[in-house]
């Protein structure tokens, strides 16, 4: 094998038809329906996770509070935590299948990798909190509700993008290259 | 008739768990597929570099409606309305909570599934962003007291959108089929004049995928009447 053909097997699959993976997922989201009765769902199992880091720094603290009490002692017993490592399996899955598996801070190549990691923390958390507050994400008001037509969900889908284009602006210096 | 999990009370159970895992498999493999491992495509659709977002999330959200209202359409026989979890709407705590997410998306690049799959291709960027997602969800909590107003204001309970704007369900399935088909032409047409790039404009599958789903979301009226939904 010559160093040309071994530099062709390491670059990653290029991406294939938007539509066809919107199928998919369509398909996806719909098995989920049928067979779960709920749609599809992340950042319920990330505030799992949270409860659950919470009550390892006070138990009682975190049993005794309002929103996290009532998920009881036992918060990673939840439909939504299994869902959120099959979607990390599945992702690793496709990634290693794809050959675009890489330990790197994505940014622009002119972009500082610190200025990336402050965006990614501050959005974190802003995006963490924010689906406590909505009831759900971008995949369970999103998605779901919105392939649901839920009223309240589609008002959220819209706000998710008015303010992402409104504010996009602000942060295009860490994709500078 | 199918009895969803949801349906009979099920979602506790240890199978449910597992079944939530597969479904996860589904979910995870077709967003990575779809190059939502990479912050910088995810981005692409504030800049109108890359609009697979759009395309992707639209498409999933159209399949999903109208093959819901096909089974829907033989109710008696497939699945009902009442089966599935649906979210009450609370305009307060959505409007805001989505105009706060919008911010994060732009900034962090991320939302909390495609941070899953951007951590599954070893991003760092990902992996920061699911460790602050979490400490934001214990934020939340922490001043749940306060925000608690917010959190409950402007209650409707579960509000279909066709009865928010007052049409009948067929109706404002194919209004909702023609703003996605027109969205994809639209994003096709700004990576265009973006980035000179644009395989599916004028594609003949683009025309195809367009005029099947339209024919779907008009199939639905010789189904079921507007009346019965």
């Amino acid at each position: 094998m010559t160093s040309e053909t071994c530099k062709l097997q390491e670059r990653p699959s290029p991406y294939v038809n938007p539509y066809l993976t919107g199928i998919l997922l369509g398909l996806v989201l719909l098995a989920s329906f049928v067979i779960l009765g709920t749609g599809l769902g992340a950042s319920g199992g990330i505030a799992r996770i949270g409860a659950w880091f919470s009550l390892h720094l006070s138990a009682s603290h975190t049993l005794g509070s309002e929103y996290f009490g009532k998920w009881g002692a036992k918060p990673l017993n939840y439909y939504l935590v299994f869902m959120f490592v099959g979607t990390f399996a599945g992702a690793l899955v496709s990634a290693l299948l794809n050959n675009r598996v890489r330990f790197q801070v994505e940014r622009g190549i002119a972009s500082s990798v610190s200025l990336r990691l402050v965006y990614s923390i501050a959005g974190g958390l802003i995006v963490g909190f924010a689906s406590r507050l909505a009831r759900g994400c971008t995949s369970g008001q999103g998605l779901t509700g919105g392939a649901l037509l839920l009223t309240g969900s589609l008002v959220f889908l819209v706000c998710v993008f008015v303010s992402g284009y409104a504010t996009a602006w602000l942060f295009r210096r860490q994709w500078n290259d | 008739m199918i009895d969803t999990l949801y349906s009979i009370d099920a979602l506790g159970t240890s199978s449910a768990f597992f079944l939530a895992l597969l479904i996860g498999l589904g979910f995870g493999f077709t967003l990575e597929r779809a190059g939502f491992s990479s912050s910088r495509r995810l981005a692409g659709v504030f800049y109108f570099t890359d609009m697979a977002v759009v395309k992707v999330m639209f498409t999933a959200i159209i399949t999903a409606m109208l093959g819901l209202s096909y089974l829907l359409a033989f109710g008696w026989i497939w699945i009902q309305l009442d089966q599935i979890f649906l979210m009450p709407t609370i305009y307060g705590a959505q409007i805001v909570g989505g105009l706060l997410f919008g911010v994060g998306f732009a900034m962090g690049a991320w939302c909390p599934g495609t941070a899953a799959a951007g951590l599954a291709a070893g991003r760092i960027d990902a992996l920061v962003f699911l460790i602050s997602a979490v400490g934001g969800s214990i934020l939340f909590n922490e001043i749940f007291p306060w925000i608690r107003p917010l959190y409950e204001y402007g209650n409707q309970g579960v509000l279909m959108v066709y009865d928010a704007v007052g049409m009948s369900r067929n109706t404002f399935i194919l209004v909702f089929t023609l703003i996605a088909v027109a969205a994809f032409w639209l994003s096709e047409w700004a990576e265009k004049v973006r980035t000179g790039r644009g395989p599916y404009l004028e594609s003949l599958f683009l025309i195809i995928f367009s005029l099947v789903y339209l024919a779907l979301a008009v199939g639905l009226f010789f189904l079921t009447p507007p009346a019965s939904l």
